[in-house]
């Protein structure tokens, strides 16, 4: 630059000289020499500066030219000045810049890339995380009312249990009055059964005797059924005899001459054993008749056993029932002993119950209060989880931007 | 058979005549034995002295009802002689007068053959229920 | 069969008999007792029975002529000399020589048992036959395998417990027909194992049985051996003392009239009858009265057999007839017949075999009418011109085996096939279905008729039927087997006497009823509702099982049993057809008389049975109760047991 510059003055210096010089011979006028003199250095003058400035901003207007290509975002375009005059230079350097421009936005629009990604998956994982507080939270409020719930449960059956050792000891009170009573009772019962028994000994006395006038009734009943049975063998002996008798009546019959006296024979037998059937007949009905006498006076019998027996029976179940008391009673009394000493026991449990309740109400307190707090705690931790998505979110969104913006760059095509 | 002899026997209706040479001897009941798919007018099976009986149901044959409470069996002769008749009512052997034989009379080996006869005219087989 | 299996227990029992013997011949010689004689004959009835089941026939000849020598010794009909000590001395060493040689392995025979043989006979014969009596004995050489009459018959009790295997026949059938194969062996006197608990689920597969026979333990115990079904068993024996009776050796003989037998016979069933009844009516009684009452029982008993042994008549009785009866109607129609009847001594029942005439004449008619071909004929076949009919008769155990042969035509059964359908019997498609046995049995369908022509002889259709029916009724088997152009051959085993025939009780409702074992292929439990039964396994071919109801069959009220019940397997012409019972009640002996007029044509009943304890039971004929072909395709069918 220096040399073209002083190439330029030594140029200019030139013509003004040649101006000097050829002016005077030309135009012997001083005046008109030195106007013509003074034109002519200011033609000469105007002339250069013009050649020398249209040179150096012609360079100078590419420049500017190619800045403002770049100032649009086109990193493509390159700069080519010949020589190495500043402007020269300066459009390298300008080249260079551009290079490295493009490189630091190639690097960004990498990031934001990379930034956009991460932002968007930060985003997601924050949502789902939010859910999962969501459930959690959830949770924890249930469980936190069902803390509470159990230890109102707890309360209420402790205060019951309260409730039931009261009672028990209600129990172990009239088991002792019951005891009281039963004694009594069964003191007094044995004196009523000790008569009873009296009463007893003396009906079975007596219908021992109607007993025996009853049976001296039945043997001779048996004995006029001994008679029939007898009557009935007669009877069945006759029937065969009579068969017999027919039979060998036939015997004869078949002999001819010969069997005529033995067939009168036959048929003697066999009127014989009519007779016979007609007598076990009478004696058969005789002794119907017995029976049915005989029948009356068992009846009569039977009826005085029925109702001495229907005596004893009440009797027997009046001591029954007096026995019955007395057992009852003394049952009842050995009863309340027991539940007396089993209310005693009860009532020691249930107080050892009550204690183990509260004991468990304190600790379901603490459990929900313990769970409430939980859940509170989770519900920050959801807030701050909820923020955090919000500003992943936020920043994808300027990840979003940083891109568009970065799109603005026009980038030469570069071998990965 | 002038001077031969006849079993009377009385049922509810009638009285009949047996001819006495028709027959074998008497016999009490015993339990009997039906016998499925006989002809009608066999009551079953007895047993007499370890023999087997067939026994006849004389009062359905004559469309009789039983009379007392006595009953017997009728063995009959030669050729039926493992054959009884069914007596329920009284018997009497007498004299075969002509009064006796004015009454109705039952022919045994007629009789068999008459039950017989029932049971060759039905078809042997593939005839169900009781004949 | 292989004997030689049983060689070693023949061995061991001989020997002991052996030196038992010996030691009683010592006796013998040294002054001699009845006792020695006694045991004498026993151990040589014993040796005789074992030479004979294991096929020694020198030992069995010389024991048994010893034995009959012996049996008249006792009876003193021949007095014991120094030489017959001597004879019998030589006789115990003989066949002790002849066990000698079976135990060295060498033939059983010994040089001098020939001659001895011939010598103890020679001293048994030389007492004559008592003056005045009338020897009726028949020419029976003591070499018969049938114990003639008079010959001590001594019979064994086993006790056996048998073991069946587990593959055998289901339940009391299978059971049922392994038994009724003892009959080859003897008298199945008691199975002590109720019938009925068989099929119970506890049932451990043995059975108690006695066994009476005149077979040795070897002979007894090599047959059990050989019968299937059977995984093992045991037995005890108890010589029974040969009946005394028979004992005494008085061969004496009398005419006796047939119907006075009869009537023995009808008194010492009652004699039975009353005994059991007695016994049962006096309940439980003082010992020693009690063993009075066995003495009586044991002698009731032996008269009953007395009785029906003194009915047997040996079958030569009817020869003559049906001889005559068959030349008669072999010259009426041109024909030339030959009747062989080769062993006429097999002793039957009287009755029986008085029954068997007719169906036996029938036979020999047919086989003459249209068995055997005209001469012609026969020498255009290649033939004889004289056609040869065969009687074969022979025993085994109780039972009584007749086979008639003829080599004649033979029998078509595709053409009975035929025409029992063209004659309406049968539908075709049964028909195709029978085997060839089984056609064969047509002829013995009612109403069947092989002639194309009904001739006077025969053809009418009524011969066959009445032939196997009455076979059957008298409790045996009617069988039929020919070869088209050879022969054929129809074969009737039977009860030896009416003493016994075995059967099965069974109940159905409140009745009690009997089938003859010889009719019954097995029994089965049924399975399923009364009302529908299934026959479990159905049958052989894998198809069910046809089934009818005895109660409806006989038209009994409807059984109101919940349990299924039994079924009885029948063979029958078309197959196996089921007979449904309520229960089955076991085995029993059972003295079969026919029903008499007016039952007399009354066919579901081969007769009725009076029982020890008075009880009647009605004899089923399952022939007579299963429909025919026709019938079921009449609608008659049994209802199928197929679910």
């Amino acid at each position: 630059m220096q040399k073209k510059l002083a190439a330029w003055f030594l140029l200019v210096a030139l013509l003004y000289a040649l101006v000097g010089i050829a002016v005077p011979r030309l135009q012997p006028d001083p005046f008109w020499q030195v106007i013509l003199i003074g034109s002519s250095y200011v033609v000469i003058g105007l002339g250069v500066s013009w050649l020398v400035s249209y040179l150096l901003t012609r360079r100078l207007t590419e420049l500017a030219r190619a800045a403002s290509v770049i100032s649009r975002g086109d990193l493509t375009r390159a700069v080519h000045i010949k020589g190495d005059d500043e402007t020269a230079q300066l459009a390298r350097s300008f080249s260079m810049m551009s290079e490295s421009l493009q490189n630091i936005v190639l690097e960004v629009s990498n990031v934001a890339e990379q930034i956009n990604g991460s932002a968007q998956s930060l985003s997601s994982t924050a949502t789902e995380l939010n859910h999962t507080t969501d459930e959690i939270a959830e949770t924890t409020r249930q469980i936190a009312d069902g803390a509470e719930q159990q230890a109102r449960q707890v309360a209420g059956t402790s205060s019951t249990t309260r409730e039931l050792a009261g009672s028990i000891e209600l129990v172990s009170e009239s088991a002792r009055s019951v005891l009281r009573s039963a004694t009594e009772v069964s003191s007094r019962t044995s004196g009523g059964v000790a008569d009873v028994r009296r009463a007893e000994e003396g009906i079975r006395r007596l219908e021992m005797s109607t007993e025996a006038a009853g049976m001296q009734v039945a043997g001779f009943r048996s004995k006029a059924n001994e008679i029939a049975s007898i009557v009935n063998f007669i009877s069945s002996i006759a029937h065969q005899t009579h068969l017999l008798a027919i039979n060998a009546a036939i015997e004869a019959a078949r002999a001819g001459e010969e069997g005529k006296g033995f067939a009168v024979v036959a048929d003697e037998v066999s009127r014989l054993a009519d007779n016979a059937s007609g007598f076990a007949d009478k004696i058969s009905s005789l002794s119907d008749e017995i029976i049915a006498g005989s029948e009356l006076v068992a009846g009569g019998i039977r009826e005085r056993m029925v109702i001495s027996k229907e005596l004893r029976a009440v009797i027997q179940s009046t001591t029954q029932s007096l026995e019955q008391i007395q057992q009852s009673s003394r049952d009842t009394a050995e009863r309340a002993e027991e539940i007396s000493g089993l209310t005693e026991s009860q009532l020691g449990a249930a107080s050892r119950v009550v204690a183990s309740l509260e004991q468990i109400s304190g600790i379901a307190h603490l459990n929900a209060k313990g769970t409430e707090e939980a859940s509170d705690a989770t519900a920050q931790q959801n807030e701050s989880m909820r923020r955090m998505a919000g500003s992943a979110h936020t920043l994808a969104q300027t990840s979003d931007q940083l891109r568009d913006l970065i799109e603005i760059f026009k980038l030469r095509p570069r071998a990965r | 058979m002038s001077g031969g002899r006849a079993l009377l026997i009385g049922l509810e209706r009638n009285r009949y005549r047996i001819d006495a040479g028709a027959i074998d001897g008497l016999v009490p009941t015993a339990s009997i034995v039906p016998v499925p798919r006989a002809p009608r007018g066999v009551l079953g099976l007895t047993e007499w002295r370890g023999r087997l009986l067939t026994v006849i149901d004389l009062p359905l044959i004559l469309d009789e009802r039983p009379n007392g409470d006595a009953a017997c069996l009728v063995r009959l002769a030669s050729p039926h002689a493992s054959t009884a008749l069914f007596v329920p009512g009284p018997v009497r052997l007498v004299d075969d007068t002509a009064d006796v034989r004015q009454l109705e009379t039952i022919d045994p080996v007629r009789l068999v053959e008459a039950i017989e006869l029932r049971l060759r005219s039905r078809p042997f087989r593939g005839n169900r229920g009781v004949a | 069969m292989d004997m030689s299996r049983y060689r070693a227990l023949f061995l061991s029992e001989a020997r002991e008999h052996l030196r038992a013997a010996t030691e009683h011949a010592g006796q013998l010689e040294s002054g001699g007792n009845a006792e020695a004689l006694r045991s004498l004959f026993r151990h040589a009835h014993s040796l005789k029975g074992m030479a004979a089941t294991m096929g020694y026939d020198a030992m069995a000849g010389l024991a048994h002529a010893a034995e009959d020598l012996l049996a008249a010794l006792r009876g003193g009909e021949t007095a014991l000399t120094g030489e017959l000590r001597e004879l019998l001395r030589d006789s115990v060493a003989c066949i002790g020589r002849i066990v000698e040689s079976v135990e060295m392995e060498r033939c059983p025979e010994d040089p001098g048992a020939e001659a001895l043989t011939r010598r103890l006979k020679e001293h048994l014969a030389q007492p004559a036959a008592a003056p005045g009596a009338e020897n009726l004995r028949p020419a029976v050489p003591l070499e018969s395998p049938e114990p003639a009459a008079g010959t001590p018959a001594a019979t064994t009790a086993f006790d056996i417990d048998l073991r069946l295997s587990n593959e055998r026949d289901t339940g009391a059938g299978g059971v049922v027909s392994l038994l009724s194969r003892f009959g080859e062996l003897g008298r199945l006197e008691t199975v002590e194992t109720p019938l009925t608990s068989l099929d119970a689920p506890d049932f451990d597969g043995s059975l108690k049985l006695q066994l009476i026979s005149e077979l040795e333990r070897p002979g007894i115990e090599a047959r059990l051996a050989a019968m299937p079904g059977v995984a093992g068993f045991e037995i005890r024996e108890h010589p029974r003392a040969p009946d005394p009776v028979v004992e005494s050796g008085e061969r004496t003989w009398m005419r006796v009239r047939a119907d006075l037998l009869d009537h023995q016979l009808e008194d010492a069933a009652e004699l039975m009858l009353q005994h059991s009844r007695l016994s049962a009516a006096l309940g439980e009684l003082p010992p020693e009265a009690a063993r009075h009452l066995d003495r009586v029982e044991l002698l009731v008993r032996r008269l009953f057999g007395n009785v029906v042994e003194m009915r047997l008549v040996p079958f030569e009785s009817v020869v003559e007839q049906l001889e005559h009866g068959t030349r008669d109607l072999a010259t009426r129609l041109g024909k030339e017949v030959e009747l062989e009847i080769p062993d006429t001594k097999v002793r039957l029942d009287r009755s029986l075999l008085e029954r068997l005439v007719d169906p036996l004449l029938h036979i020999l008619r047919n086989a003459v009418d249209h068995g055997i071909e005209a001469p012609d004929d026969r020498e255009a076949a290649g033939k004889p011109r004289h056609g040869r009919i065969g009687i074969q008769v022979d025993r085994r155990g109780d039972q009584v085996r007749i086979r008639v042969r003829d080599d004649g035509r033979g029998i078509d059964g595709e053409q009975l096939r035929r025409r029992a359908v063209e004659q309406g019997l049968m539908a075709p498609d049964d028909a195709a279905r029978l085997s060839q046995a089984e056609s064969l049995l047509l002829v013995t369908l009612p109403g069947f008729s092989t002639a194309e022509t009904t001739t006077e002889v025969s053809g009418r259709g009524v011969g066959m039927d009445a032939v196997r029916h009455r076979v059957e009724s008298l409790g045996g088997r009617f069988d039929l087997r020919s070869i088209l152009g050879e022969g054929s051959e129809m074969e009737m085993s039977l009860p030896l006497s009416m003493a016994a025939v075995p059967a099965l009780m069974l109940r159905s409702g409140e009745r009690l009823f009997a089938v003859p074992i010889a009719s019954v292929e097995r029994g089965i439990r049924l399975e399923g509702p009364r009302g529908r039964p299934v026959a479990p396994g159905a049958g052989e071919d894998g198809s069910a099982l046809p089934l009818i109801d005895l109660a409806e069959r006989l038209g009994l009220p409807a059984s109101d049993q919940e349990e299924p019940g039994w079924a009885l397997v029948l063979p029958t012409e078309a197959g196996s057809t089921g007979l449904i019972v309520d229960e089955l009640l076991g085995r029993r002996g059972l003295i079969v008389r026919p029903l008499e007029a007016p039952l007399k044509g009354l066919r579901e009943y081969s007769g009725a049975a009076l029982l020890e304890d008075g009880r009647i039971a009605l004899v089923l004929d399952p022939t007579e109760l299963i429909p025919t072909g026709a019938e079921w395709a009449a609608g008659d069918a049994p209802q199928d047991s197929r679910p």
